[in-house]
């Protein structure tokens, strides 16, 4: 009897609920944030929004909410605002931490599954995708798909990475391998950056399909495709010394 | 196509530059290149006549086209320097700008119960 009891025990301390961070950056969000928060919030106890230097109401519309918001006094730039997500979050009693856009073109209630499978295959980090079979990636225009392939395969020959999708945020990592990202690009060149380091510190990576939502306000919001230039000149003058 | 003397110095100097911008950039190696500018710079200044003979050897034909291609060797150096500088501010504006977010956390309203779905 008293083995059973031992045995039960075990079981439950190897399926151990895993403790989840949800990392948000956002910048002038104020339209979007309140819907994205009110979802993002049932799915996790412990939001972290990231105020990037805003100036207009995203930071009190935040607040409306059970998360930890941290504030940049000016905008800094995407790549900057999760970085300083990932050195809070890291300092953290949490098992995983998960990044997501603050305009909704993500789906929060996928983060169980990618939570799922990063814990199952024990991955360091889980890559959404929205170009993997079974993934959704409505309204992109042609242009845009046709670029951010362009800007995958040149990812994939600059870090060796085989990854089919590299500009989407939305990611699960173990708090170790958050631990290990540290950053340098502030603003177009982060996604390219975090890869690249992924690929340096050997880190165990799987890529798992999403569903991705453009709407006009995320068209508006998110990066122009003619971003991509600024992309490569961020990439190149980080060689710069 | 016949190469030009003064169109190897320029490929040297240029090729120069590109190695400089990726490997030998540094503070003190940018104030040295600026002193041998600026007293190159001094010299042709007393001594006009000397860019006119210089071109001469090199094949250009006018002594002040010697000084413009010098020129803008010279302003590409500046311009990475400029950049280099802006980039540490920046990193240091980063820095300074993270520790102070880090340092305030603000906390929002408390969770209402049973409205986090379990994972």
């Amino acid at each position: 009897m008293f083995f059973m009891v031992t045995m039960i025990g075990k079981t439950k301390s190897i399926v151990k609920k895993p403790r989840v961070c949800v990392i948000i950056t956002a910048y002038h969000e104020e339209a979007a944030i309140s819907k994205v928060l009110e979802s993002l919030c049932r799915f996790s106890h412990n939001v972290i929004v990231i105020d990037d230097g805003s100036r207009d109401a995203t930071a009190k519309k935040a607040l409306e909410f059970p998360v930890t918001l941290l504030r940049h006094p000016i905008n800094l730039g995407a790549g900057a605002a999760m970085q300083t997500g990932f050195e809070f979050a890291t300092q953290l009693p949490i098992d995983y931490v998960v990044t997501l856009d603050a305009d909704g073109q993500h789906e929060p209630s996928e983060i169980p599954r990618l939570v799922d499978i990063c814990q199952k295959g024990h991955f360091d980090i889980v890559l959404g995708s929205r170009f993997l079979p079974g993934a959704t990636a409505e309204n992109i225009g042609w242009f845009r798909k046709a670029v951010l392939k362009l800007g995958t395969i040149f990812t994939q020959v600059a870090t060796g990475l085989k990854v089919t999708d590299t500009h989407n945020s939305f990611r699960v990592f173990t708090r170790a391998s958050a631990a290990k990202i540290h950053m340098k690009q502030n603003r177009y060149a982060h996604s390219s950056e975090l890869l690249a380091q992924i690929a340096v510190s050997k880190l165990k990576y799987t890529e798992a399909p999403v569903i991705v939502r453009y709407t006009e306000y995320s068209k508006k919001k998110g990066q122009s495709t003619w971003n991509m230039i600024n992309i490569l000149w961020d990439m190149i003058s980080e060689k710069i010394k | 196509m016949t190469i030009h003397p003064s169109q190897i110095i320029l490929i040297i100097g240029l090729l120069f530059f590109i190695f400089y911008l990726f490997k030998l950039r540094k503070l003190i190696f940018d104030r040295i290149f600026f002193l041998i500018v600026a007293i190159v710079g001094l010299i042709l200044v007393l001594f006009p006549q000397l860019s006119a003979i210089v071109a001469n050897w090199l094949g250009i034909v006018r002594g002040s086209d010697l000084v413009f291609y010098t020129f803008i060797i010279f302003s590409l150096f500046y311009f990475v320097s400029l950049n280099a500088e802006i980039r540490m501010l920046r990193k240091q504006i980063t820095e300074l700008a993270r520790s102070q977010a880090l340092a305030n956390p603000v906390k929002g309203k408390k969770p209402k119960k049973n409205l986090v779905t379990k994972l």
